[in-house]
């Protein structure tokens, strides 16, 4: 159909030129001109034929109005106006803009001021045009706007082109010729390339269109009531000059900020045109006539019409002429750029690329990527999470989808049916032609006919086979030979399977075998086929690998250049070593063992540096290249918990449940567990259910149970043991040592009177008689034993909760709290000083770290001994230990050869001398 | 880290201030010897130390005792001493045997006021020095082994 309209419009065109006894040079040119725009919009043909033959009518109008120059000038800056919300409507699609253009018009009329500025731009837009054909006849279409707003003067000067001029006002009238000449243009697309020989030849003569078009705009300015009506597609038209306008290189920024708002809608319409192809252009030009518009077309025919094409076309020197069909090629050949350049910048605006390639005029993807990897603060798509396609995020779905099938695995393998039997059994007789076809299909058969696990096999027998040969005593192990007297074990061995067999070889190779290509084999037989080669390939490498690092210690070794673990004393080639921040070498095995001892051992937080006198840490880098995954969680969790625990000590409280730590107001009671799994409510306190709790106080509640009431009285005396550590909240007990008390978090307190304390001047320093306090200070002694303190405390809460007990239930029903009463626990005079035990390393049971379950109980009496010899002084009494409170602590601790006995949370001892 | 003992092993051996240093019981993990002490009263004997290394060495502290009675404010009556070096919380897998040795030999030779054990010693020390000396002498006479020759 466009085909058609434009053939006749092309009839009309030549008669209405003729008519008017123009050249037809100028009319090709301007046609030419008019094409480049009509490229780009993609506007129906039909609506706008009847149009054209109006534009020609005004074509005669402006002549009249070309001599009248100040009206223009108003007329460009309501074209620009108007232009900005069409393009809006364009982009949404072309139907649609009709209506709208409308009001532009209106628009037009009152916006008068303005558009000289918008003029001013767009000459700059021209000049900054990158075309360099183009640019001679930009600088020409510079003047022409110069014109509308008065100095004509001036520019007839400047369009020396000569024919300008006076074509220029000839043919004002035209671009309602350029229009039609468009549509045919457009409608002939054969002859296109003929025309733009034409164009060529034409070249200089581009300055026409636009001055044409400065003409149109005269006309619309008298004829605005009937473009109003008529030539609504005009405003579009407009718009549709811009937005190639904008798109364009250097051009754009100019463009941008003439048009304002409008910068924005330009840059969408551009893929449409693109699109549309060839058939749309005809009716956009006709929309030129405004000034502004003449401008534009004068752009558009060297920029945007042509726009994608334009500029390779330039390069070549083809000038202005718009070719569609290149510019088909070449558009391919941005959106496949734009394509390729946005897989790997997912976050660059589309638009954005288009311009540089327009602006750039390169073609090249490397370019371009360097381009944006050197700018990197290009425009950036917004609020579009970017996922990169291959991401390792969507990789690894993607590799869970397809699970990878073991088919080294016996017991995943379901039994084969029988023809996969067969070519299995085809393929390993091609594989082992020494061996009989009975052999074979007995081991295939007994595998459930799995090529993969059956080859692995054999080939496990044969290597076997080669290396315990028998005759190594030879002076050069020779090949062993397979004939008919030798044999291999044929052995597979998997969980409960077993099957064995002696397999003699074959007298002579097989001869025959039948041979499959890839694709006529059963897709299970294939992938096995393909599992086990893989398979192969990586034990390969693997042994490569092994072989290298083997090499590579052999090396060192060969150079003197081992180095020597500064832990275990072993030497490593230094790729096995590790290092603290300040460059100690470890071996990765001494850093784990480290870990895993201060980690889950004496759970201290910080991994400093193995050397004595050295106070770094190791870095985490370090740290994540060689700790295995459930030590580095181990620690971080240990760390992060920590660091928690000493922001808020008291306000830590965690659920006797489930053990999810929240952070509740001193002042709260009712614990309500956020852990969506619980939800459970307790008391803080007694961590009695919250319900059962109502109206209750903590013993009442207690006292309901009498399991729960001994329970919490235990714990009460349980207290009276513990310390707690006034900086992170963790409970401490001394199990021997001096009083001062150093938890892991590295607070240091009295054990006596609970303070905290730095360094030994909390304590008596003066000699004294053992157990007698000293006469001249009331500090704290240093030494003393601190359960007899304890167990003061905790035998008067002991009996007053018996007596308690006893009242209310009477003594029938009395039940001993606490521990089993041990025998009578007989108080032996100290005799010497024997201020308890000073920091021992004796592997006697100890308490077990901070996240005790139950703690053993009684400590084993510390015998005195002198001289290796036990002293007798009867027995010693057992320290009582009651049950600690119920402090679960999630610490599902690994299997990890971690001796409890060297979990001491704390340390007790004095502070460590400066070492030499 | 059987090699890595061993190894601290022919250090300690190689250090002067210490004898007939081995392992006891076949246990590369139990060591015995003499420390010679450098200065009065203990200067006229030598007292057997022993050396326990926890199964986990190095990163457990090993354990070092005085076998040898002896008149110390730092030693308590079952040989034990203070040795902060020792603690889990102080010590560093890097910490070599000879280094405990010679933190216990430092303490023998000059007790430090703040790792008192006995105080009763200690204050016999401060308050009649010259009786501590005798009786630390006498001690040390009746207790300790004789000195070894120092060209052996």
């Amino acid at each position: 159909m466009a085909e058609r309209g434009g053939n006749e419009e092309v009839i009309n065109l030549n008669s209405f030129s003729s008519h008017r006894g123009k050249d037809w040079i100028n009319h090709r040119d301007e046609s030419l001109i008019t094409i480049s725009d009509s490229s780009d919009e993609d506007l129906p043909v039909f609506l706008e034929m009847p149009e054209k033959q109006q534009t020609e009518e005004d074509d005669d109008d402006i002549v009249i109005l070309t001599e009248t120059p100040k009206h223009q000038q108003p007329l460009r800056p309501n074209v620009i106006r108007p232009a900005a919300p069409w393009q809006g409507a364009d982009t949404v699609g072309e139907g649609g803009s009709r209506s709208a253009v409308e009001p532009l018009s209106t628009d037009l009329q009152h916006s008068a001021l303005p558009c000289e500025g918008v003029v001013n731009n767009l000459m700059v837009e021209g000049n900054a045009g990158p075309s360099r054909g183009e640019s001679v006849d930009v600088a020409l279409q510079q003047p022409g706007p110069s014109e509308l707003n008065g100095p004509r003067s001036e520019l007839t000067g400047s369009q020396e082109p000569g024919p300008s001029l006076l074509p220029v006002i000839k043919m004002r009238p035209q671009p309602a010729d350029n229009t039609e000449i468009i549509s045919l243009e457009n409608a002939d697309l054969p002859p296109q390339q003929e025309k733009r020989m034409e164009a060529r030849e034409w070249q200089g003569k581009n300055l026409k269109p636009e001055q044409k078009l400065e003409g149109i705009a005269a006309k619309t300015t008298t004829e605005q009531g009937e473009m109003q009506e008529k030539g609504q597609l005009e405003p579009r038209a407009v718009a549709h000059g811009r937005a190639p306008q904008q798109g364009q290189p250097e051009a754009n920024p100019a463009s941008l900020q003439a048009y304002g708002g409008k910068a924005p809608g330009p840059a969408f319409p551009r893929p449409e045109p693109q699109q549309d192809g060839i058939p749309g252009p005809a009716s956009p030009q006709p929309a030129h006539p405004p000034e502004e518009s003449a401008q534009q077309a004068g752009r558009d025919n060297e920029q945007p019409g042509p726009a994608f094409p334009a500029q390779g076309s330039h390069q070549l020197g083809s000038g202005d002429v718009p070719e569609q069909g290149a510019a088909g090629q070449e558009q391919d050949l941005t959106a496949l750029l734009i394509r390729e350049t946005e897989a790997r910048f997912p976050d660059v605006k589309k638009e954005y690329i288009e311009e540089l390639i327009l602006i750039k005029n390169c073609y090249d993807l490397n370019v371009l990527c360097n381009f944006l990897l050197e700018n990197p603060d290009y425009p950036k798509k917004e609020g579009r999470v970017v996922l990169n396609p291959s991401s390792s995020l969507l990789a690894s779905q993607d590799e869970t989808k397809v699970p990878k099938v073991d088919y080294f695995d016996f017991s995943k393998l379901a039994p084969l049916d029988q023809r996969c039997f067969i070519q299995a059994a085809d393929l390993l007789m091609a594989d082992f032609k020494m061996l009989s076809s009975q052999d074979i299909k007995w081991a295939l058969h007994e595998l459930k006919g799995h090529y993969a696990i059956t080859r692995k096999a054999f080939s496990d027998a044969i290597k076997k086979w080669q290396e315990l040969s028998p005759e190594t005593s030879g002076k050069r192990k020779r090949r062993k030979e397979m004939n008919q007297y030798s044999y291999i074990d044929f052995k597979f061995e998997q969980g409960d399977v077993k099957i064995e067999k002696r397999m003699f070889f074959l007298e002579n190779k097989r001869r025959h075998w039948r041979t499959y290509d890839r694709l006529s084999l059963l897709p299970p037989v294939l992938l096995e086929q393909e599992f086990y080669e893989q398979k192969v390939k990586e034990m390969a490498e693997h042994a490569d690998f092994l072989l290298a690092l083997q090499m590579n210690e052999e090396q060192y070794q060969k150079d003197g250049q081992m180095i020597e673990c500064r832990c275990c004393y072993g030497e490593f080639a230094f790729e096995e070593l590790t290092q603290c921040a300040d460059g100690h070498l470890f071996c990765k095995e001494c850093l784990i063992k480290y870990a895993q001892e201060a980690v889950f051992g004496s759970g201290k937080s910080e991994l400093s540096c193995m050397e004595g006198s050295c106070t770094c840490s190791f870095p985490t880098s370090e740290l994540e290249k060689v700790l295995p995954e459930n030590i580095l969680c181990k620690y971080y969790e240990r760390k992060a918990e920590e660091e928690v625990a000493a922001a808020c000590a008291d306000e830590l409280v965690r659920c006797p449940f489930c053990n999810f730590p929240a952070l509740l107001d001193s002042d709260v009671k009712r614990f309500s567990c956020p852990n969506p799994r619980c939800r459970k409510e307790t008391c803080r306190k007694c961590q009695g259910l919250w319900k059962e709790h109502m109206n209750l106080t903590c013993e009442q509640l207690a006292e309901k149970d009498d399991i729960k009431y001994r329970t919490s009285i235990e714990e009460k005396m349980t207290a009276a043991r513990i310390r707690k550590c006034h900086k992170c909240g963790t409970g401490l007990i001394k199990s021997e040592g001096c009083n001062r008390m150093s938890c892991r978090c590295g607070a240091q307190m009295c054990y006596l009177c609970r303070a905290a304390i730095n360094g030994y001047d909390h304590f008596c320093q003066h000699p004294r008689s053992p157990g007698a306090p000293c006469q001249d200070c009331a500090k704290c002694s240093l030494w003393t034993d601190p359960t007899e303190d304890d167990e003061k405390i905790i035998h008067e809460i002991q009996k007053e909760a018996e007596e308690e007990q006893r009242k209310k239930n009477g003594e029938n029903s009395f039940k001993r709290i606490g521990p089993p009463v041990e025998k009578p626990v007989e108080k032996i005079q100290r005799i010497e000083v024997i201020p308890r035990p000073v920091p021992q390393n004796f592997h006697q049971p100890r308490m077990p770290p901070y996240p005790f379950v139950h703690p053993p109980f009684p400590l084993p009496p510390v015998r005195p001994l002198y001289n290796n010899i036990p002293l007798n002084i009867g027995p010693i009494p057992a320290p009582y230990v009651p049950p600690l409170p119920n402090m679960r602590v999630n610490f599902d601790f690994p299997q990890i050869n971690v001796q409890l006995e060297h979990n001491l949370p704390m340390h007790f001892g004095p502070q460590p001398r400066h070492r030499f | 880290m059987a090699g890595r003992i061993a190894k601290e092993l022919d250090e300690v051996r190689r250090w002067e201030r210490a004898r007939d240093v081995r392992t006891l019981d076949g246990n590369v993990r139990r060591w015995g010897g003499l420390l010679l002490p450098n200065n009065p009263p203990y200067n006229t004997g030598a007292f057997r130390f022993e050396l326990t290394f926890s199964p986990n060495h190095p990163f457990e502290p090993p354990c070092a005792t005085l076998r040898t009675p002896i008149y110390h404010p730092s030693v308590d009556l079952e040989g034990r001493v203070c040795q902060p070096l020792t603690t889990h919380a102080e010590w560093k897998p890097a910490t070599r045997a000879i280094q405990v040795l010679e933190d216990l030999l430092l303490q023998l030779d000059g007790p430090d006021p703040r790792r008192l054990l006995r105080l009763d010693v200690a204050r016999e020390l401060q308050e009649r020095p010259e009786e501590f000396r005798r009786r630390a002498e006498e001690h040390t006479r009746l207790h300790a082994e004789p000195r070894p020759d120092p060209h052996t």
